[in-house]
């Protein structure tokens, strides 16, 4: 079964075969347009709110807007039931916002940007159409029915019919009209909705068998995949949104580690190279320069993006400073070397993810070397991936936007992993007994499963060993290392950058396992 | 528009050297139609007195502006003749945003003998949109009730909430605005979190199940748990209230 299919069967709780079974019951299939046969490519709609109060430098809009289409819908005194246009919705937001300079047209123009085809719902269409059955649209959106037509046309949704109700008019009216219209009984009509109780009964009500369906924005939120960026933001709905329009992330379709490159290692790529393109790009005759370890996945990532050959010629690729990591490239982009403050200290931790996603593939022996290639080819696979998808919408990104997101983004990754994000890090080696799993924060270990000091005590040993350069092991060695303090070391020797963030990385270990003793013993 | 519609205030008072002080005698309200209703021995709950003034001056159009006895214009009253007259207007708010509510309408708030006094609610320039309004004061256009014989106090109430339902009322039923307008006043009261206060948000829930909106003391409506599970208020009248129980 594929993965559409396997995509309705959640958000309808039926599985495949018994939706099947239900279309071959009924004449009629009645879709939803908007959020059904054309879903949302932002987080949801109010993300395109955002995005035009952003476009538009128009503060307070997207919280306007909404409270504007609310009132509309109460305005006919249906209690939030009734059909209402875009026109409608713009009458009373010039009475919240006078000044507003967001228009019906703008606004329209905007959502036919971000409407495409829900691949699990074009599934369910060609599954009613090879049943023979009538495929019919319902619109209860405030667009326009015709321009959702033309969209749905764009999209190859070919149906046989579109309804929407008059104006003003609610839901269960509407509902009760359509029959008449369709030449049919009710009870030979499936209704296929959303999942709000009231749109169900609605149906049931008019004579229909109802069909709840989530949405697919709906879905994303209920079953985020790993990776998956947890702020809100324009460029946080921009990514929710080209992950609603490739559904397979979701769907375990492809690996862990390509999701870490499609939802982590992308948005940064294309945020550093957002910044380049401006920096190269305003007629200067300078240059950037990048690290050696990231210049191939930052020039494959700008060709997508189709910058020009001059902007390209102006990359100067430089040795990465800071022992190697990819102090110029997109993690140096993410992470800035010169503000040090605790939030760029923790995603110090995640340097060593970084470096995976965006460095050349490092020269190792044996199996690990074998497992780590392939990790890479699937990681900086979904990188770039990321940046196909997303290179016919640059017009309307903002490298900032990308870099506040991607630093959340990581945040979130390293202070509070899934076990699914800690699993799929976990199968990458990083040392002989070390995995990119070491960089997220310890697993909270229950109070009674403390280890007892002497395993304990050879349990952490063997991670110094591990983990620590040969410096810090002849200081540990030596009784010197716990007197270092990290933000010393940090200050003395600020670009000794993996002496002080491995430094930090064991003393918040010890730190660690200090607390679970403690619980332990408590 | 209500281009040269008169403006008539209306001021429920049992304390007259306030009414004097702040109405009578205020010279921001020279020549202003001011008709305080004595409520001394009456004790009426003041949806009551607001809605028998509405019904006194419903057949010509006014704007009628509702404000407690502990109100004081420390300006001229705003231009209203700009003013659509299908919405509902005040002087300080709640709107949402995000979790958090925003009380919008800068103004001084004090005790009654006008000690404590600090600075609230955020400065706006023009007329803005929020979700409910204190009770303090509320500006209605008659043209907006003749229309909407539904529309109206609710008489359930008596000191509390009222004006915060009738923004409930105005929204949910009819699909109007609620607009804080900028003004220069001082409120001579904390306001009190009483059990009758309590009552009064247990009539809101009841009456209005499906709606969680920001108050300026507390959040209102059957699903206004939703909304204290993300913010918790932090105002002087429930400070008064945890310290007394």
């Amino acid at each position: 079964m594929n993965w559409q299919k396997r995509s309705l069967a959640r958000r309808s709780t039926l599985s495949f075969p018994a939706i099947e079974e239900l279309i071959s019951q009924h004449e009629v299939v009645l879709l939803p347009i908007v959020d059904g046969l054309l879903c949302w490519r932002l987080r949801d709609e109010a993300g395109l709110f955002d995005w035009l109060e952003r476009q538009h430098q128009a503060d307070g809009f997207a919280q306007a807007r909404i409270k504007a289409e609310w009132l509309a819908r109460r305005r006919s005194g249906t209690g939030g039931d009734a059909h209402v246009s875009l026109p409608q919705i713009h009458e009373v937001l010039s009475e919240l916002m006078p000044e507003g300079k967001i228009t019906v047209e703008i606004e329209q123009e905007a959502a036919g940007r971000f409407l495409l085809p829900d691949p699990a719902m074009r599934t369910l269409l060609e599954t009613a159409r090879t049943a023979g059955r009538r495929v019919v649209g319902l619109n209860v959106h405030p667009l326009p029915l015709a321009y959702l037509d033309d969209l749905l046309k764009q999209g190859g949704l070919e149906l046989d019919g579109l309804h929407e109700p008059q104006a003003s008019s609610d839901r269960a009216s509407f509902l009760a009209s359509i029959a008449p219209m369709e030449q049919v009984e009710p009870v030979a009509m499936l209704h296929v909705g959303s999942s709000e109780t009231t749109e169900t009964e609605a149906a049931i009500s008019a004579g229909m068998t109802a069909l709840s369906m989530r949405s697919r924005s709906e879905d994303l939120q209920d079953h985020p995949p790993s990776f998956a960026v947890p702020v809100e933001g324009p460029a946080a709905a921009f990514i929710a949104g080209k992950l609603a329009l490739n559904t397979p992330l979701s769907e375990a379709e492809e690996t862990p580690i390509y999701q870490l490159g499609y939802l982590l290692g992308g948005p940064i790529l294309l945020g550093f190279c957002l910044d380049l393109m401006q920096r190269l790009g305003n007629g200067g005759d300078g240059s950037v320069a990048v690290s050696a370890q990231a210049a191939r996945l930052v020039k494959q990532g700008l060709e997508i993006m189709g910058a020009k050959q001059a902007t390209l010629s102006r990359l100067v690729i430089a040795d990465g400073i800071g022992g190697g990591h990819s102090g110029d490239g997109p993690a140096g982009f993410l992470i800035d070397w010169s503000e040090m403050d605790d939030t760029s200290a923790i995603l110090l931790q995640g340097s060593e993810i970084l470096d995976f996603l965006f460095s050349v593939t490092p020269q190792m022996a044996g199996i690990a070397s074998a497992r780590r290639a392939a990790g890479k080819l699937d990681a900086q696979g979904g990188t770039l991936d990321f940046l196909r998808h997303a290179s016919a919408d640059l017009a309307e990104l903002d490298a900032d936007a990308f870099r506040t997101t991607n630093r959340a983004a990581l945040m979130r990754l390293l202070m509070a992993p899934s076990e699914a994000e800690r699993s799929a890090l976990a199968t990458v080696p990083t040392s002989q007994t070390g995995t990119l799993a070491d960089c997220v924060e310890p697993r909270q270990v229950a109070a009674n499963t403390a280890l007892p000091p002497d395993t304990e005590l050879l349990r952490l040993n063997q991670t110094l060993r591990d983990l620590l350069p040969r410096d810090l092991v002849r200081l540990a060695e030596s009784g010197a290392l716990a007197g270092l303090d990290w933000r010393q070391e940090l200050r003395k020797n600020p670009f000794k950058i993996g002496r002080w963030a491995t430094l930090r990385r064991y003393q918040r270990r010890l730190e660690d396992r200090l607390r679970n003793r403690l619980n332990g013993g408590a | 528009m209500s281009e040269g519609t008169p403006v008539r205030l209306a001021v429920p008072f049992i304390n007259e050297e306030m009414l004097e002080r702040f109405f009578i005698g205020n010279p921001h309200l020279q020549g202003v139609d001011i008709t305080p209703l004595d409520n001394r021995e009456r004790g009426a709950g003041l949806p009551v007195l607001y809605n028998e003034f509405i019904a006194a001056n419903l057949e010509r159009d006014a704007w009628l502006f509702f404000l407690h006895e502990d109100f004081e214009f420390l300006g001229p009253l705003a231009e209203l003749s700009a003013l659509r007259t299908e919405a509902v207007y005040g002087t300080f708010g709640a709107r949402l945003e995000g979790r958090k509510p925003r009380m919008y309408g800068r103004h001084t708030c004090s005790n009654k003998d006008g000690s404590n006094a600090r600075k609230t609610g955020i400065e706006i320039a023009g007329p803005t949109w929020v979700d409910t309004l204190d009770c303090q004061s509320i500006l209605l256009h008659t043209a907006m009730l003749r229309a909407r014989p539904t529309l109206r106090f609710d008489e359930g109430l008596s000191f509390d909430l009222y004006a915060e339902e009738f923004c409930l009322n105005a929204q949910e039923n009819h699909g109007l605005p609620v607009m804080v307008l900028p003004a220069r006043f001082q409120h001579y009261s904390y306001g009190r979190i009483t059990e009758r206060y309590r009552e009064g948000l247990a009539h809101l829930a009841e009456r209005y199940p499906d709606s969680a909106m920001p108050g300026t003391c507390t959040f209102l409506g059957g699903r206004a748990a939703e909304l204290e599970a993300g913010f918790t208020y932090d105002n002087k009248a429930l400070q008064a209230e945890a310290a007394g129980r």
